[in-house]
């Protein structure tokens, strides 16, 4: 969908999650998407690099999330809003209504 | 040219990557904490020289390995006699948040002229940090600038309320106006 715009559909999934849950890491990033560690940490680094995304390190893990002080970030989440709009129900079940709440620890799922 | 590396302050150095650069045609901007450095007579001493360029890693690798400063990843360069700072290139454009920087200062020094941002921008640099990151060295840093520094106090408020910041703005001038003795 964005890819023509963004070169690469790893950039795309990554910006879509971005823009739906807040913020990810690499590692959750390549286990929701099926894709590399590497693959997704490339696109991590060209992404902040260009200063699209900021990265804040928790504990061992580096934390990306779209970058507030980015000129175009109004620009840039209307489209990602767009573009949701048009990826089908079943990828949005898939990748894009994951359980965001919290729950006790302890408590079954 | 000789330069004494290990003593530099950051005005120096930043005078001489701008007037190398320059010599290049390479138009680069000095943000972020090194503006603070500068503004505030080095009461706040950033290790990060901040430059914002149009031109391509490549295109400034050859003047800056000229000055003896190497690429060590990303988008940053050090010097082996100059530990004490990383020259630093953000990505384009020059902007404060969502508005376009459209004023520049310049600051002669024996060594070159500094490209920086104005004590206006550098205070909203300082305070985007600060409302979007709750960072307290960004809203420090802005009150180091803003109290010795005349800004344009219309131009903050109108664009903290497009930040969707009006009430750390608030926050921000009442503490300002505390340290200067205003009550």
């Amino acid at each position: 969908m964005l890819e023509p715009l963004l070169g690469n559909k790893t950039s795309e999934k990554i910006l879509l999650y971005l823009h739906v849950y807040g913020e990810g890491y690499s590692r959750l990033l390549s286990r929701v998407f099926g894709m590399s560690v590497s693959g997704v940490y490339q696109q991590l680094r060209r992404l902040e690099d260009g200063g699209v995304i900021v990265g804040f390190s928790k504990g061992r893990t580096r934390i990306f999330k779209l970058n507030p002080r980015y000129p175009f970030r109004s620009e840039l989440a209307a489209l990602l809003r767009k573009a949701l709009q048009f990826v089908s129900e079943d990828t949005k079940e898939q990748y894009f209504r994951g359980r965001t709440r919290p729950r006790r620890t302890g408590k079954p799922v | 040219m000789t330069v004494a590396w290990e003593r530099l302050t950051t005005a120096e150095l930043a005078a001489i990557v701008c007037d190398q650069l320059d010599r290049c045609g390479i138009r680069a901007t000095l943000v972020g904490g090194a503006c603070v450095t500068i503004y505030s007579d080095n009461r706040y001493i950033s290790g990060d020289l901040d430059f914002v360029t149009d031109a391509s890693l490549k295109e400034l690798e050859k003047p800056l390995r000229a000055l003896g400063f190497v690429p060590t990843g990303g988008r940053h360069f050090e010097h082996p006699r100059c530990a004490a700072f990383i020259i630093d290139f953000p990505a384009p454009p020059l902007s404060i948040g969502g508005d376009p920087v459209r004023e520049i200062n310049r600051l002669r020094m024996p060594r070159g002229t500094i490209r920086l941002l104005t004590p206006t921008d550098c205070v909203r640099d300082r305070l985007a940090a600060y409302y979007h990151w709750n960072d307290p060295q960004g809203l420090e840093q802005a009150l180091m600038v803003a109290s010795s520094h005349s800004i344009d106090h219309a131009l903050v408020k109108r664009w903290s309320k497009d930040e969707k910041a009006t009430v750390k703005h608030r926050e921000f001038m009442r503490m300002l106006r505390r340290r200067k003795g205003g009550g």
